[in-house]
């Protein structure tokens, strides 16, 4: 949606590029500025050892700090957790690149384009982004005319659609805009199996046969294909702003910051990122994504950028009711980044990006339902 | 790298898959199989599992065929030996 | 400081305050509850290990154990265990609460420290040789492993054997030895030297009570050793005791398919087990007397040289 009022781009560019204060968290801190951790203390350690564990950073950080080489920076009493962490998206690397072969081997009969999203995506085409990487599941991205002859043929290869209530998975079938995760019997692995990068329901609605169109291959890998740089970017600052839970805000937003650093060493990557926002009719979310990266990452972004989204900018009062949520959803989930306002925060950006995904008169009932029914599903006991 | 490292204990083996993260045992009779494979990888297949079974002592016609082919399929499913 | 040196009233505030610091083996906790029973138990049974005082700056893991803030816990009082902020387990009956420690700490370790291969077995030592002891519920496992160590055999751990990836050496855990049902009369009956803390009723073992470790075990709890025997004990009741040479390569799938965490170590995970398996003995040890029992491990342990199990 496009404001038609010609002041509104004067007065958006006098706006400062950010008028919050820096982020307190000590995660942003250490990614904008590594070196700061020379003057950390004892308990700054502690507190940004847990706090990047919540926001599913200590891997990330494990590898930042060895490609700067001050790693031995790190307290002995520390180090271990930076290690462990980093041991872990090893593996899953591996692991990922060997379920991606899964994938790719049980859809070959049928001849579709197979494309991987998110997390995935960067570990096949081997992007920074890839860094310290965790992984809860696999996304891909069929046609839907397709849908239903991958479902079966992934079925027939182990996977099944499992552990959803029937409201949930017509939720998914209906609404989102994936089929139900599914689950290798065997390895336990999760596919998400997508059409689009949005539901049919939202708002928003860019074309996936165009994302599609300008698919790049993986080399050393033929059937394998991975959104364009602009795409995986474009679809990344949508997936943080049309997703309300945001586990992993900051981990996301930390992605979003790598894809763009390198993609930016191109000359010509923010004009082609310009006209291809422009084309998707993703303004919005790109604006958002490039004010919170700049904030908690300090991506450098180039004047003209900002100029050329200055009117797809929310008005001023929005804009600051979006900031006190978005620096609070985005700070690592853990207690010592929270205020009296978090939880108030986390509510407000889960109900909009449900407003974002779904019509009013469905989204009530619900926000009810998921709210009060699926509350208490938890862990099996220890013992 | 390659892909798979075997580490025999005796006549059993256990074998890592470094592609997948699988971990296989092979009790003896397989690992036997695949070795035999190993060393003679261009010959036909009922010869070599004959000519292992002449070195094993087994009696011709018995199950111990069954058996070996059973093995020579497990081995070609987890990997270790190409199908031919 | 040891936690037996801090005054009783003490420890209960500060563990309903700022928490209780304590080192267990490589780890650091902080721990926070306002629970009577909690208190009581790292009293009892922690009285050797290390405390610091609250301004203690880094811990590895920050736990509390509380009763959720949830409206039902007034009609059905209940206990959480909490790692940081999040809870990992469903909540228990309130009476549940200190074994929820003891699981919640070992759930700690098995979850975060990829620097050790854990195996899921106990893990004792005599004459600087380990004896690692994996084993099912229900093979006497934990009375084997309390037997041992009340009869001289240093406690390194009864849940985690934690092998270091960068040394192949097994390091301590010296934490209370868990003990269920008939184990814990057995133990009393065993030694009067055994201190066993107020059993918790009806839980998903059944009842389960703690042993206090013995002083030696916690004090030596920064030395790591070497590994000597991987040993399946199994209780048959009426059985002699037997010890029978088992299959290495089996051993391994058997240790691999137990661990907590190999299969997030990648090659490295097989590399650690083999190096494991090849420096060891394996055994199935079948007994039926706990004094039979020790007697067979002691002779191990006195063997100048080993024997080799045939492959």
């Amino acid at each position: 949606m496009r404001h038609s009022t010609a002041w509104l781009p004067r007065l958006q560019e006098s706006m400062p590029h950010t008028e919050m204060s820096p982020p307190s968290d000590l995660v942003s801190r250490v990614f904008r500025d590594p070196a700061t951790i020379r003057k950390f203390s004892l308990g700054d350690w502690d507190r940004l050892v847990r706090q990047a564990r919540h926001a599913g950073l200590l891997a990330r950080m494990h590898d930042l700090f060895a490609a700067q080489g001050i790693s031995s920076v790190i307290p002995n009493v520390a180090r271990w957790h930076f290690e462990a962490a980093a041991t872990l998206a090893e593996k899953q690397k591996i692991a990922v690149r060997w379920e991606v072969g899964q994938i790719r081997a049980a859809l070959a009969g049928l001849e579709l384009p197979l494309i991987v999203l998110k997390g995935a995506a960067y570990v096949m085409a081997e992007l920074p982004a890839a860094s310290g990487r965790l992984f809860s599941d696999i996304d891909i991205l069929v046609p839907r005319e397709a849908l239903s002859e991958v479902e079966s043929a992934l079925m027939l290869a182990g996977w099944h659609t499992v552990g959803l209530s029937d409201y949930d998975q017509r939720y998914y079938r209906r609404w989102m805009h994936e089929i139900p995760p599914m689950q290798h019997v065997r390895r336990a692995t999760v596919i998400d199996v997508h059409h689009a990068i949005l539901p049919d329901t939202a708002r928003y609605h860019p074309d996936s046969a165009e994302l599609r169109r300008r698919a790049v291959g993986v080399p050393d890998f033929p059937g394998l294909a991975v959104l364009s740089p602009e795409d995986r970017i474009l679809h990344s600052a949508t997936h943080l702003f049309h997703d309300g839970e945001l586990p992993h805000g900051l981990r996301d937003l930390s992605d979003l910051d790598l894809l763009l650093r390198e993609e930016a060493k191109a000359p010509d990557f923010w004009s082609r990122l310009a006209s291809r926002t422009e084309e998707l009719q993703l303004e919005r979310s790109l604006f958002y994504a490039l004010r919170y990266v700049r904030h908690f990452f300090a991506t450098p972004i180039p004047e003209h950028m900002d100029s050329a989204l200055a009117s797809s900018a929310p008005g001023r009062s929005q804009l600051a009711f979006m900031d006190a949520i978005f620096r609070r959803v985005l700070a690592p989930a853990h207690r010592s980044c929270e205020d009296r306002f978090t939880s108030a925060a986390r509510m407000a950006a889960y109900v909009r990006a449900h407003w974002l995904r779904m019509p009013p008169r469905l989204l009530l009932p619900h926000l009810f339902h998921k709210a009060f029914i699926s509350l208490y599903q938890r862990e099996p006991n220890p013992a | 790298m390659d892909r798979f490292q075997i580490k025999p204990f005796g006549a059993e083996a256990v074998v890592y898959d470094g592609a997948s993260g699988d971990t296989h045992y092979l009790k003896p009779l397989t690992f036997a199989v695949f070795k035999a494979f190993r060393e003679t990888p261009a010959r036909e297949r009922h010869l070599v599992i004959e000519s292992l079974g002449q070195r094993l002592g087994m009696p011709a016609g018995s199950t111990y065929t069954t058996l070996a082919e059973e093995a020579l399929l497990s081995l070609q499913r987890i990997g270790l030996l190409d199908t031919q | 400081m040891k936690l037996l040196q801090l005054p009783q009233g003490d420890l209960r505030e500060r563990l309903a305050g700022e928490g209780i610091w304590l080192r267990t083996g490589p780890f650091s906790i902080r721990v926070t509850s306002n629970l009577e029973t909690v208190a009581e138990g790292l009293s009892e049974l922690y009285g050797q290990f290390e405390v610091r005082n609250s301004r203690e700056a880094f811990a590895d893991f920050h736990v509390a154990v509380n009763p959720p803030s949830l409206l039902r816990s007034w009609f059905r009082p209940q206990v959480n265990f909490s790692f940081d902020g999040v809870e990992p387990f469903k909540p228990l009956p309130l009476s549940q609460a200190y074994p929820m420690l003891e699981w919640g700490l070992n759930w700690c370790v098995s979850v975060h420290a990829r620097q050790y291969l854990i195996i899921h077995a106990a893990v004792v030592e005599k004459n600087g040789l380990a004896a690692i002891l994996p084993a099912p519920p229900g093979s006497g496992k934990s009375t084997l492993t309390a037997g041992l160590v009340l009869s001289g055999w240093r406690l390194l751990s009864d849940e985690l054997t934690l092998i270091d990836r960068k040394t192949g050496l097994i390091h301590a855990l010296p934490r209370p030895v868990s003990l269920k049902n008939e184990s814990i009369p057995i133990i009393r009956a065993f030694s009067d030297e055994a201190f066993i803390n107020r059993a918790s009723h009806d839980t998903a073992k059944g009842t389960v009570a703690h042993m206090r470790p013995p002083k030696s075990s916690v004090q030596r709890q920064h030395e790591a050793t070497r590994p000597g025997w991987v040993i399946f004990p199994k209780w048959t009741s009426g059985a002699a005791t037997k010890l029978a040479p088992r299959s290495k390569a089996q051993t391994f799938m058997f240790l691999a398919q137990n661990a907590f965490n190999y299969s997030h170590l990648g090659a490295d995970g097989f590399r650690v087990g083999i190096t494991l398996i090849e420096q060891v003995d394996c055994y199935d040890f079948t007994y039926s007397r706990l004094d039979d029992a020790v007697a067979t491990f002691d002779r191990l342990a006195a063997a100048p040289a080993r024997v080799n199990a045939p492959h």
